[in-house]
């Protein structure tokens, strides 16, 4: 073992970090927090909270509890390559079933790690998010706009009506003068743009499925 | 070298000493990590790790320690920086913690060495729940 890691944290107790989303997993020995990366670079760490799907990435962000020392170079490893690969801070779900990831530190002592479920998706469905941000839940499979409103969506993959984590890149179709689809800030949101009276029958394919919503927009 | 390590096996187990291996974590939902000593038994579901310590009953905490896999393709080991509360250790850095895990369906052996004393686990890794 590193003798420079030991002394460096052996006074050190884990502390309680209050996160900003309050929300993160602790590893198994409770020496490091996860969760998925948020975007602009934000320090919270929001909770994973579902399997990951089969086909879909997360960035998984962590940080070091350890109070009287900063973090030495860590790296995360897949126990279980064929059910979850890593590279770098991304995991990608490969096959159904379960994998440790390991934070390794120097010398490749474990400092700490997490189990990761891996689930194989049924179905999509189109999430709304508020202007911070926020998770609203499910699109209605019809709404009305008004000229010049828009709707932030996401889509994500189920498991018997269950969200799974994870992203995948979705494309769309259905656009029409009425009503536009352009991709949002955060990467795996897009916003839905009315401009002109009209309607749209939108669809998101994702994966091997496909979900929509009709939309009408007036004046 | 087997011969020597069977002979120091023996004298152990004649003199009554031990050395074992106890979790110090816990497997998720419906997967398996179980350790026994009577008989020394270890079964992991695949893709699980689990955190364990050594200990002994000569001196209670193990004096210069291997864990070996005799397949690190079924179960591999690591050691692990465990910072404990635990008495023994004054809030310190847990110099005998490892990370077992199960890498592929499969059985092996995992053996103990201390200074006390050598056990032999039997290893399984059983197909992980879906």
């Amino acid at each position: 073992m590193n003798l420079r890691f030991v002394r460096a944290v052996r006074w050190a107790v884990p502390v309680a970090v209050v996160m900003a989303c309050g929300c993160a997993d602790s590893g198994a020995f409770n020496q490091v927090r996860f969760g998925k990366a948020c975007e602009g670079g934000e320090s919270c760490l929001a909770d994973l909270g579902a399997p990951l799907a089969v086909g879909a990435s997360e960035e998984l962000a962590f940080e070091l509890e350890l109070s009287g020392s900063t973090a030495p170079a860590l790296s995360l490893e897949s126990i279980a390559p064929d059910v979850l690969s890593v590279e770098g801070r991304r995991l990608t779900g490969a096959a159904p079933g379960v994998a440790a990831v390991l934070v390794n530190g120097p010398d490749d002592v474990v400092v700490d790690f997490i189990h990761v479920t891996v689930a194989e998706p049924d179905g999509a469905r189109l999430i709304r998010y508020g202007a911070d941000g926020s998770r609203k839940g499910p699109l209605p499979e019809s709404f009305t706009l008004l000229a010049g409103d828009e709707v932030v969506v996401g889509v994500e993959l189920t498991a018997q009506g269950e969200r799974l984590a994870g992203t995948v890149s979705a494309s769309w179709s259905g656009m029409t003068d009425a009503i536009s689809v352009v991709p949002a800030l955060e990467k795996d949101r897009f916003r839905i743009v009315a401009r002109q009276e009209g309607t749209a029958q939108l669809t998101a394919a994702v994966a091997d499925f496909a979900t929509g919503m009709n939309v009408e927009v007036l004046p | 070298m087997t011969r020597t390590l069977l002979l120091g096996l023996l004298l152990a187990v004649a003199s009554g000493c031990t050395v074992s291996l106890s979790p110090i974590s816990e497997p998720p939902p419906a997967q398996v990590a179980a350790i026994a000593q009577d008989p020394a038994t270890l079964t992991l579901s695949k893709g699980v790790a689990l955190g364990v310590e050594c200990s002994d009953n000569c001196e209670g905490q193990c004096r210069n320690v291997s864990v070996t896999s005799g397949d690190e393709d079924v179960v591999f080991v690591r050691r692990a920086f465990h910072l404990t509360e635990a008495e023994a250790y004054d809030g310190r850095h847990n110099p005998n913690a490892y990370v077992l895990a199960g890498k592929d369906v499969g059985t092996t052996t995992l053996t103990v060495t201390d200074d006390c004393a050598t056990r032999v686990y039997a290893v399984t890794v059983v197909e992980a729940v879906k």
